[in-house]
Formats: C-alpha cells, sequence, structure tokens
C-alpha cells in the first residue's frame, strides 16, 4: 500500500490581536491508503485547524501537502476541483454541518449538484445506494434534519462525504457529540466503509479509547505541535512524552479493579500566540529544566516508528 | 431516614398533539456523604429528574404527574415556593453541564459567588466576600481573581468557580448534571479529583448525572441505570461493574471501545431509544434487546430486587436466564 | 420535534424522485397558524377590493361636485366625500391600487438590491464589505425621504420613477441586516461542508446562505411596506409622486390633515386602510417566515 497523503512542516498562523497565534506549528506526518492516523488532543491544539489545512480549507501559512505524491499545496481552480473530490471531511456537531433547509435527499445530493455530475434521476438512485451503505432508511428521504436524532444526522454527514466517492476523508470528532451506543454504531460504520472502499482516514478526536480502536498511527498535539506518534497500541502500552503519560492516566476507566496510579497534569494549556522558543509543556511538566525553557525540542525518532519531541525523554523513560 | 428519598415520581411534557413521559414511576434513594450515579443517554430523563428534585421544571410544558420527593422526610413536591427558595442553593444545589453560559459574563466572580452566601446565610456583605474568597481557595483559584470577571477564566477554572458557587453555602446534597462533559480530560481528571475532595471535606451527598461509566467509576458508590423515563437497574457501584444483570447496562459496558483490550468490533447496542411519546407496551428495552420473548412484549417489568441493594428492572434477568 | 416524523410509508423510487412539494407543507403550516391567516384575510380582502374596485363602487373617483362637499358618511356614500364631493370609498379604492402597487413595486427592488449588497458584504467581507457598508452607511445618514425626494426630482414623476425613489432608501437598512445574518451563517459547519464538496461562492450563497436568512427579510420586508405607503404620500404631497386628481391614500390623507379638526372621516378612512394594510402585512409576514422554517414544524 502506497503513501496516499503527506505533509511536510506544515504551519498555519492566524492574526490575532496579540500577536500571530500558532495553530499548527511545524507538523510533518504521512499516511498510507487504507490506514487512519488518530490525532488526539485538548481543545484548542490545533487538531481540528490541522485536519482542514490539510483539506485545503484553510490555505496554510506554510508547508508542503501532498497527495498520491503530487504537491497540490499551490493548486488552485479546475486543478483544484477535482482533487476536492477526493478530499472530503465528516464534522463533529451533526446538528450545525446540515443546512436545516434542505431534506436528507438533498443535502446527500448537494456535492454531487454542486460538482453538476449525473442527471436527476441517476443522482436520486445514487443518493438511495448511499442511504443504504451508512444504514439509513429510505423512508427519512424527504425528511429535514431536525427531524432526526444525533445517529441519523451524522449518517446523513458521512453519506454525503462519500457521494464524490473521496479516497480520503478528515473525521473531525464524529462521534463526540453522539451517546454512547450510537457512538459505536458510527465507529462500526466507519470501519466498515473503510474496509469495503479502501477510505483513508485521519481521525481527530480527544477522546482516546476512541482513537485506540480506529486508528493505525497515533499522533498527540499539544498547543499546535506534535508531541508524540507512534502504532496505535505502542502509545498505549509504552507512552513517552509526559504530556501523552498524563494524558493517559487522566481518561476515567469504567472499570473499578484496575488500580491506578495517576499522573496529574497540573495547570492549563500554554497560549498559542506567540510561543517563545521553549518547549510549549513546560509549565505543565514536571521534567521541566533550563535546557527545556531556551529551546524548543526536536521531534525525534526515539524507537522504531515511535517519534517523541521531548529533551529528556530518554532519562524519564530509562532508555538506552 | 434518607437524605433524599424520591418515590413514584412521574414527570410528562405536554404538547398540543402529544404527551411525553419524560419519567415514569422512578424510586430513588440517596444517603447522607454518598454518591449516586444517574446514567443514561441523551432523552432518558436524567436531567428532568435533577429539576423535579428543584421543581425547576418549567410548566407548562412539563408537569409533576405524581409521586413524592422526600427531603429529610419532607416532601419538596408540597413545600411553598417561598420554603423552594430557601432550599434552592442552601441545602440543594447544583452544577450544570456549561460552566460558560452558568456564570454572569458582567459580574466579577468573587461577587457572584458572595452573591449567594448572602443570599441565604445572614451575614455582612464583608463577611460574604471573606467566605467567597475562602471558597475560592478551596477550588484551587487564587483568591486575588476574584476581582476578575468569567471571560478571563478557561473552561475548567469556570467550572471551579461555578462548583465554589454550589458548594458555598454547603449544601447536604449537590446535583452535578454533567459537570465534566464540556472540559478536556486533563481539566476533567482535575475537577473530578477535586470534586472527591471537596464531597469528603463537606460530607456533601452527590447525585452525578453523567453518561460516562468511566466518571461513575472514579466519583459514585451508587449507580442507577435510567432508560426511558426507568430506572433498569440500581446497585451499588461492585454489584453493577462486576455483575451488570439488566441487557442495557451490558450493551453500555459493551459499547465503549476498551483502553487496554483489543477489538476488532465494537457490539453497539442496536436501534435507537424509543419515542418517547408513544413508548412501547411492555418492557421499554424490548426492541433493541436480543433476550425479547413474548412476555418481554406484553409486561411492563417490575423493578425486582435480585440480591440484597440490587435492583432490575428484567424478568429473563431475575429469573437468570440471562 | 426529531420523533415525529410523519412520512413512514416507502413510496416507489418514480414516486420519491418527485421533489416533496414544500410548498404543501408551507401552506398547510400558514394556516394552522391563527393571527397569520386573519393576516392573510386582511391582505386577501384588500387586494380584492382595490383590483376589482368597480365592483365595489359604481362611483367615479374623479367626479367633483360640489354641493356634495364634505358629506358624512351615509348610506349613498358610505365614507362620505371630501373637499371636491367626490366620493371617498371610490377614492380609497382606487387610489389604493396605486398605493398598494408602488409599495409592493418598491418593497421587491429594495429587497432584492437588499441582498445582493448585504450577502456580498457579509460573505466576502474585506474590501467588499467595506465600500459597501460605507456607502450603505452614507446613505442612512441622509434622511429616507429627503433621498427619496432627490431621487425623485432627478427621476421625474412616474409609477415605476416613485417605486425606485421610494426602494433605494429601503436598500441601506435591508442590507445591514442580511450582512449580519449572512456573516453568522457563512461560520456554520454546513456552509463549511459545501465548501469542502466544492460548490462555487455563488451556490453557496444561493443554496445555504440566503435561505437561511430568510426570517430578518421577510419581516424586513412586511415592516416596509407600511413605511412605504406613507412615502409615497410625502412624495405626493410635494408634487413629486402620483400627480394631483390621481387618487392615491397618502394624498387623500394629506388632503384630510387640513381639515382635521372639522371633518374626521377624510383622514380617518384613509389612515384606516393604510393601518390595515400594515397590519396586515404584519401577521402574514410573522406567520410566512415561522412556515418557511422547517424547524419551527408543529
Amino acid at each position: 500500500m502506497g503513501e496516499l497523503i503527506r505533509v511536510e512542516n506544515l504551519k498555519k498562523y492566524f492574526p490575532t490581536p496579540g500577536g500571530m497565534l500558532h495553530a499548527v506549528d511545524d507538523v510533518s506526518f504521512s499516511i498510507n491508503e487504507g490506514e487512519t492516523l488518530g490525532v488526539v488532543g485538548e481543545s484548542g491544539c490545533g487538531k481540528s485547524t490541522l485536519g482542514r489545512v490539510v483539506l485545503k480549507l484553510i490555505e496554510p501559512t506554510d508547508g508542503r501537502i501532498y497527495y498520491r505524491g503530487q504537491d497540490i499545496t499551490d493548486l488552485k481552480g479546475k486543478s483544484f476541483a477535482e482533487l476536492r473530490k477526493k478530499m472530503q471531511i465528516v464534522f463533529q456537531d451533526p446538528y450545525s454541518s446540515l443546512n436545516p433547509r434542505l431534506c436528507v435527499s438533498e443535502l446527500i445530493a448537494d456535492p454531487l449538484k454542486a460538482n453538476r455530475m449525473l442527471d436527476r434521476r441517476s443522482r436520486q438512485e445514487k443518493v438511495y445506494e448511499l442511504m443504504d451503505m451508512v444504514g439509513l432508511s429510505r423512508r427519512f428521504a424527504f425528511s429535514y434534519p431536525h427531524e432526526l436524532d444525533g445517529g441519523r444526522r451524522q449518517r446523513i454527514g458521512i453519506a454525503r462525504a462519500l457521494v464524490l466517492d473521496p479516497d480520503f476523508i478528515v473525521c473531525d470528532e464524529p462521534v463526540s457529540a453522539l451517546d454512547v451506543s450510537i457512538q459505536a454504531q458510527i465507529l462500526n460504520l466507519l470501519q466498515d466503509l473503510q474496509q469495503q472502499r479502501n477510505l483513508t482516514y485521519i481521525f481527530v478526536t480527544h477522546d482516546l479509547s476512541v482513537v485506540r480502536h480506529i486508528s493505525t498511527n497515533i499522533m498527540v498535539m499539544y498547543v499546535g505541535v506534535v508531541v508524540e506518534k507512534c502504532e496505535a497500541k505502542e502509545l498505549f502500552k509504552m507512552p513517552l512524552h509526559p504530556y501523552t503519560k498524563g494524558l493517559l492516566s487522566a481518561i476515567p476507566i469504567p472499570s473499578i479493579d484496575v488500580p491506578r496510579n495517576k499522573v496529574e497534569l497540573k495547570g492549563e494549556l500554554t497560549s498559542p500566540v506567540e510561543p517563545k522558543n521553549e518547549c510549549r509543556f513546560v509549565a505543565r511538566c514536571k521534567y521541566a529544566s533550563d535546557l527545556c525553557r531556551s529551546q524548543a525540542p526536536k521531534f525525534e525518532e526515539v524507537l522504531p516508528n515511535h517519534f517523541v519531541s521531548c529533551h529528556h525523554v530518554k532519562e524519564i523513560n530509562h532508555l538506552a | 431516614m434518607s437524605l433524599l428519598e424520591i418515590k413514584h415520581l412521574s414527570v410528562q411534557f405536554e404538547t398540543r398533539d402529544s404527551v411525553i413521559k419524560a419519567v415514569n414511576d422512578l424510586d430513588l434513594t440517596i444517603e447522607a456523604g454518598q454518591t449516586l450515579g444517574l446514567v443514561g443517554e441523551t432523552g432518558a430523563g436524567k436531567t428532568t429528574t435533577a429539576l423535579s428534585i428543584l421543581r425547576l421544571i418549567q410548566e407548562p410544558p412539563g408537569r409533576i404527574k405524581g409521586g413524592e420527593i422526600l427531603f429529610e422526610g419532607k416532601d419538596l413536591l408540597k413545600v411553598s415556593n417561598e420554603e423552594m427558595r430557601a432550599i434552592r442553593g442552601n441545602e440543594i444545589s447544583m452544577i450544570f453541564q456549561d460552566p460558560m453560559t452558568a456564570l454572569n459574563p458582567i459580574i466579577r466572580v468573587g461577587e457572584q459567588i458572595a452573591e449567594v452566601i448572602r443570599l441565604h446565610e445572614n451575614c455582612s456583605k464583608g463577611e460574604a466576600m471573606e467566605k467567597a474568597l475562602y471558597m475560592l481557595e478551596t477550588v484551587g483559584i487564587r483568591p486575588e481573581r476574584s476581582m476578575d470577571y468569567p471571560h478571563q477564566f478557561s473552561g475548567g477554572m469556570k467550572q471551579r468557580v461555578v462548583i465554589a458557587i454550589a458548594l458555598a453555602c454547603s449544601p447536604k446534597l449537590l446535583i452535578a448534571d454533567e459537570p465534566t462533559t464540556a472540559l478536556d480530560v486533563t481539566i476533567q481528571a482535575q475537577v473530578l479529583e477535586m470534586m472527591n475532595k471537596l464531597k469528603q471535606q463537606f460530607n456533601t451527598a452527590m447525585l452525578m448525572i453523567t453518561h460516562d461509566l468511566g466518571i461513575v467509576a472514579e466519583t459514585c458508590d451508587h449507580v442507577a441505570i435510567m432508560y426511558a423515563g426507568e430506572l433498569v437497574e440500581y446497585g451499588t457501584i461492585e454489584r453493577i461493574f462486576h455483575n451488570p444483570r439488566h441487557p442495557y447496562t451490558n450493551g453500555l459496558f459493551g459499547a465503549i471501545p476498551s483502553l487496554d483490550k483489543d477489538v476488532d468490533r465494537l457490539r453497539p447496542i442496536p436501534g435507537l431509544m424509543p419515542d418517547p411519546a408513544a413508548l412501547p407496551k411492555g418492557c421499554k428495552f424490548q426492541e433493541r434487546c436480543e433476550y425479547a420473548c413474548d412476555k418481554c412484549r406484553e409486561n411492563a417489568q417490575m423493578f425486582t430486587e435480585i440480591e440484597p441493594g440490587h435492583f432490575v428492572r428484567c424478568e429473563r434477568a431475575v429469573r437468570g436466564e440471562i | 420535534m426529531f420523533w415525529k416524523s410523519k412520512r413512514e410509508t416507502v413510496k416507489s423510487l418514480e414516486e420519491m424522485t418527485r421533489r416533496r412539494s414544500q410548498w404543501r407543507d408551507v401552506m398547510g403550516r400558514l394556516f394552522r397558524n391563527k393571527t397569520g391567516f386573519v393576516g392573510l384575510c386582511i391582505c386577501a380582502i384588500l387586494i380584492i377590493l382595490v383590483v376589482f374596485a368597480p365592483v365595489f363602487t359604481s362611483y367615479n373617483p374623479l367626479k367633483q361636485s360640489v354641493p356634495e362637499r364634505f358629506l358624512y358618511p351615509s348610506s349613498e356614500h358610505i365614507f362620505g366625500t371630501d373637499d371636491f364631493g367626490r366620493d371617498l370609498w371610490a377614492r380609497i379604492l382606487y387610489g389604493g391600487r396605486i398605493s398598494l402597487l408602488i409599495a409592493f413595486i418598491a418593497v421587491i427592488i429594495s429587497t432584492v438590491g437588499a441582498i445582493i449588497l448585504g450577502s456580498c458584504a457579509g460573505y466576502f467581507g474585506g474590501a467588499v464589505d467595506q465600500i459597501i457598508t460605507r456607502v450603505m452607511d452614507v446613505m442612512m445618514s441622509i434622511p429616507g425621504l429627503l433621498l427619496a425626494i432627490a431621487i425623485s426630482s432627478a427621476l421625474g414623476a412616474g409609477l415605476v420613477n416613485t417605486a425606485l425613489a421610494i426602494a433605494i432608501p429601503g436598500i441601506a437598512p435591508g442590507a445591514r441586516i442580511i450582512r449580519s445574518t449572512v456573516m453568522s451563517i457563512k461560520d456554520c459547519e454546513y456552509v463549511e461542508a459545501a465548501k469542502a464538496s466544492g460548490s462555487k461562492n455563488f451556490r453557496l450563497i444561493m443554496i445555504h446562505i440566503i435561505p437561511n436568512c430568510i426570517a430578518p427579510l421577510i419581516v424586513n420586508a412586511t415592516l416596509s411596506i407600511g413605511g412605504n405607503i406613507m412615502a409615497i404620500s410625502g412624495l405626493s404631497f410635494i408634487g413629486l409622486g402620483v400627480q394631483a386628481p390621481t387618487p392615491e391614500w397618502g394624498a387623500i390623507l394629506s388632503t384630510g390633515k387640513t381639515y382635521l379638526r372639522d371633518f374626521w372621516p377624510l383622514v380617518f378612512f384613509p389612515a384606516l386602510f393604510i393601518m390595515l394594510t400594515i397590519l396586515g402585512f404584519n401577521l402574514f409576514g410573522d406567520a410566512l417566515r415561522d412556515a418557511l422554517d422547517p424547524r419551527l414544524k408543529d
């Protein structure tokens, strides 16, 4: 399986009254076809912005984005319109991501109409085909989104993302607004679709148990930078970065048997506005040293295919 | 005597052409100093139950159809509005889900806390402010920040302020309606730990409303699982987590992706919650239950004690068939 | 509410390909709203009265008769007569044709103008927004009637010109309302979703943004109908709108003003009709706004 998406030194800064907000700062990664990259982090860490920049819904400040080896960073107009169909997004909020004035079949057909694809009849057939695929009963074809529950609405969002036959989908917290039992239905659906259609996902979420379940690789973000990236299971077995450790131990586990040694993270997120040249986690890190305060750590491969950006990663984890 | 005893509570919402039964014949007990977790999905009636305790249900369309809510032996549904106001915030207080909208944006946080204290306690402005500063410190905010406005605080800090307000009059019962849903995990962990600590310090009983079984595991002594306006299972946390008997409770546990075990596919509960305006006859969970039999479709299920302190609303589970 | 999906029956593909008649839905909701229905009735009656004026009166609205001046309402002249002895009922019916027609045309022109300018300013932002908003500010700093007088005297009298003269000052407030609504809708995720699926700007505005601004638009339009009728009368009063003998509600009203102390019907009846028009359109407009919102079903 080849590489589908590659991102190099991607940066997105937003101007704010206090200076530049570094929403995404120097992020690089690649995703192979048919795999899922999980992006986790707390609110404001830049994970949603990253997803949108990769799709070029927001123009990057700097860095390059490659799709199947082709540089798409500066692509515009017609040539980009074709690629746009291959890259889609599923949103977090199934309430605000659907136009309340369109009925289900119009919502799903909208991308087709926007691209002037198919005639009316075959469009409708395609809509039904997709409704079957995402498990949405055909009787809802002419219902409006507000008449449906969150789970069904999210199925509409997924069908809309699939209608142009994309091979890459950014899922921006697609299940965090849903109840657990419905959440599991949607996660299974996303997995089934991935297998059937060989889809590649970027799965943005704050829920670590969800991301472990669905991802091939996981990337942990903190205030705009990636602090750790490795294979999904390894991250949970052997987290190396102090932030990842804290994050993992903060998740409430639905079990009363597992004794847990909590690594409590004190304090709150550092501001992403005009960050200094230091480790961004320094204020909450118990291992912080002068080196951490004077220099931002590099993102390095510490173990095979396990990248961490921390000056003291080896000492903390007693690695050779 | 229990601190809070809800007996046969029924609440419904009446719209022009339908009656939505939000809570049906609910029984619930909270002992002083204990924490009860009320777990369920959106629309299960958790928040309605909480608001009924404080008599904050909007009427119309809402209506408390019947039942008793005994707080220290006094029926809250029968006391006067005046008395109820004195109880709210003083003996029973509530933390809402969204800390962003729970604070008045144009009043300094210190004053917001002091205001609640002055409302319920006979004290001077200065004394109230002093206590407000003490409360801020208790929830881990430096007292200097009492002069700040809510927008100068982050989400986690705001929720701490909300908790400070709720605990300011040392209530006997604290109702927390999804207090950490709007917060990040690391902040959630901080807030939960703080709540656990304060609960002991103030000896406050708590009704923790949540959909997250992980939070229940960390904070609660007893658990009540709610589905479509009814309790389906109730017991101590050990019983529910080690020996869940109702198919819905089992379903909830199965639907959560695990952090340490590998599963290829999650086992979601199929289908959706029934339309609360047209609840099925018999067991409310029948449509989604893999064990449903003809009897389940016919008979309403009784809330039965299967072992001391462990109640289940499922005939087949009671008979040990599941 | 979400659990009330009534379209449970599975139809054939052919039948379902046909778009469900939204119009019928809207009408159904409109008629269920009682105040809205009253408003609709008032509007319908007024329109029928003025369109079929000759059916409801046998008098010529222009025929003067000096001995019959200032007659109070009687079985012969149900609204009485005016200062030239013309039948007031006839003058109001015929006058309504002009008042309502001009008011309507003006509302349409100003609404369309407001949509175009407001949505461009709100959607594109930046320099486009700055230019449009500044021009609107300048327009709003000039009193509406004064601007209408200026435009009207530049264009000359006449039906369309009068409508234009009244419509142009009405664009600015409408455009501001739409601009702010568009700005809030623009950030909705569904607009981003449409962008992600390759919608062009024009399509985004037409399908995803403007239909969701409909509520403030309709309220603004129905409210401005009344104002427009008043503006026409103002123009007519100084001789720029409708010319002298032609009946028109505002013109009748301003004549009546002179005799306010001594002869009430000349003020009362045109004012009553203007008020009924405004009331009718406002009630109807409110109901229409609700009926057009699929979220408020039931």
